[in-house]
């Protein structure tokens, strides 16, 4: 079967229609990737598509040195964390001006969808970059390698920054359970003294 | 990475995610179809690269799409009506246009119009590029000998830090004799340097930077020098907590993250700077490139063109000392344009901005002060960014 890198040399040499097949291939991962970190079905559907047209648009610069595949993951988070800026930019004006979004609330609907508790609230405590590495590593069955090639660093750094981002996922899903624990325990008493 | 190969932690956080449950997404239709619209279906060249070789984007489209055209058409429909939006503006204006109009020049490509100035404004995000003009502050009064040992320490600091930033990289950083007593601050960045067109368009597709290209036209003389990217300063303690700021009153919260990032920063070990200065800084999370600008030189004559994203509620340009300001209309795009004085310590001849809502994106060219271009041959240059030179 032809790897995509050879598929990908003859999209480069102008077999253009070879593109639907790349399409095909990864649009449903970048989608879920999307989805991620993006927590709203409409805009990762959205991204997938700006995407893969700016994947199409710079595909000759694409070199073999990197797989394909980190190549693109690295463009789709680069588009989200902008699409993220842009979010948080607009959440910040509608605020100025006094309008309280409801994109927020929406927003955490469907990442308590996305992710169920106590992971979904666990997460809110880590950076997008920590989140990243997070879904890259558990979700995206990425290796260390293929992670560090996506986040253009060394590997031995993303390993020694996964351990410390489990850890404190760690820390905060314990302290939550523990939270959860005493206020089930605090309202069982209630009810016994009523 | 096989699920036998994650650990039993690990295992547990797959447990809880459902996106891998989500119905799956049919986009090759939509995305075929920009292609073919925007670079051509049939026999003519497809791509923007592939040197009009025959081919056929559409051809090998088998599975049933009908579900594929969605939203995405209708965003790409609403920056058509951006697009559309800009030139009526420019059109509704079509009124006043000829009680302002100066004169039409021709040059040997580019026709244009001139107006009074006014700011530009986004029809879209209201993003705004308005002059203001602002005298130079005066100089201060002799610096006291510790303020300028403060000044030669933020700058010591400054250098140290930046060694320590990989291209594209930001840090914010703390100086002073006592760090939790009104220390200096300040922020560090490392640009992404190129020095081909090639390496930076490979980059700038890489991280899905702001949208920049080489200009259609350019003077005789005139190549390429340098491409930059350079990534979006955040406020410290923002972006480190993303979700941290949904509930509560968001101006208190965006305080609230900054003290606690200031004083997690204070708590760390600090790096002497000799005479009992200290430094502590730490890198802030990456949130992309918000500009790019590539440069053009000949001889000692430069060009600078910068693009930047419309992140912001608007643009601030300071005036004060041109010897011309008014807007340009050329081909249904109006523009800014900045003329400095023969005599005078403006950094460029001529300087012109634009915005483009459909890139959300808006640019400033300029050249130095050294220039010997014409305006026209300026306009010209920002004409055939926007694919309208003739």
């Amino acid at each position: 079967m032809e790897s995509i890198e050879d598929k990908i040399k003859r999209i480069q040499s102008g077999e253009v229609y070879l593109f639907a097949d790349i399409i095909d291939i990864y649009q449903n991962r970048i989608y879920k990737y999307c989805l991620r970190l993006l927590h709203s079905r409409e805009e990762a559907e959205d991204a997938v598509q700006d995407i893969m047209l700016k994947v199409y648009e710079k595909i000759r610069y694409y070199h073999l040195q990197v797989s394909f595949s980190s190549w693109l993951y690295k463009i789709a988070y680069n588009h989200c964390l902008n699409l993220l800026r842009k979010r948080k930019l607009q959440q910040q004006v509608q605020r100025f001006f006094g309008r309280e979004s409801t994109v927020d609330s929406a927003e955490r609907v469907v990442e308590k969808k996305m992710f169920s508790e106590p992971l979904a609230s666990a997460l809110e405590m880590l950076s997008l970059e920590e989140r990243n590495l997070l879904i890259l590593r558990i979700f995206e069955d990425k290796s260390f390698e293929e992670i560090a090639e996506i986040l253009g660093k060394n590997m031995e750094a993303i390993k020694k920054r996964y351990g410390r981002i489990r850890h404190k996922l760690k820390e905060s899903m314990e302290s939550r359970a523990k939270e959860e624990g005493e206020c089930a325990k605090a309202s069982t008493l209630l009810k016994n003294r009523s | 990475m096989r699920k036998s190969q994650y650990t039993a932690e690990e295992q547990i956080l797959r447990s809880y995610d459902q996106a891998a449950d989500v119905e799956s997404i049919d986009v090759r239709q939509p995305v075929m179809k920009a292609i073919a619209d925007k670079y051509g279906a049939g026999a003519t060249g497809a791509g923007p690269w592939n040197g009009g070789k025959s081919t056929s984007v559409m051809r090998p489209l088998h599975r049933d799409q009908a579900h594929a055209v969605k939203r995405w058409t209708s965003f790409h429909g609403n920056k058509a009506r951006a697009a559309a939006a800009s030139l009526l503006l420019v059109l509704s204006l079509g009124a006043t246009y000829f009680i302002y109009t100066d004169h039409l020049s021709q040059s040997a490509r580019i026709t244009y119009t001139v107006k009074e100035y006014e700011p530009l404004e986004d029809p879209v995000t209201q993003f705004e590029i308005k002059l203001i003009e602002t005298e130079p502050v005066p100089p201060m009064d002799p610096l006291s000998e510790e303020d300028k040992k403060q000044l030669e320490k933020v700058e010591q600091a400054k250098e140290w830090v930046e060694q320590q930033l990989l291209p594209g990289e930001v840090a914010f950083y703390l100086v002073g004799r006592d760090l939790s007593t009104k220390p200096r601050s300040a922020t560090a960045v490392k640009p992404l340097h190129f020095d081909s067109y090639a390496s930076f368009l490979s980059k700038q597709a890489e991280l899905s930077a702001v949208e920049l290209t080489e200009p259609g036209y350019l003077p005789e003389g005139y190549a390429f020098k340098a491409g930059q990217l350079n990534p979006f300063r955040s406020v410290p303690g923002q972006a480190s907590t993303p979700s941290d700021k949904i509930e509560g009153s968001p101006g208190v919260n965006r305080i609230e993250a900054y003290d606690r990032f200031i004083k997690e920063l204070i708590s760390k070990p600090a790096q002497e700077l000799g005479d009992d200065y200290r430094l502590v800084w730490s890198k802030l999370p990456a949130e992309g490139l918000d500009s790019a600008a590539l440069s053009y030189s000949f001889g000692e004559q430069t060009l600078k063109i910068e693009a930047f994203s419309l992140i912001k509620r608007g643009v601030q340009v300071n005036k004060f000392g041109t010897a011309k300001t008014e807007n340009i209309v050329v081909n249904g795009t109006e523009l800014i344009y900045m003329e400095a004085p023969a005599e005078g310590s403006l950094d460029y001849t001529h300087r012109l901005y634009w915005l483009d809502s459909t890139a959300e994106t808006y640019y400033s060219l300029s050249d130095s002060p050294s220039s010997s271009l014409s305006q026209q041959e300026m306009i010209r240059i920002a004409a055939s960014m926007m694919g309208k030179d003739e």
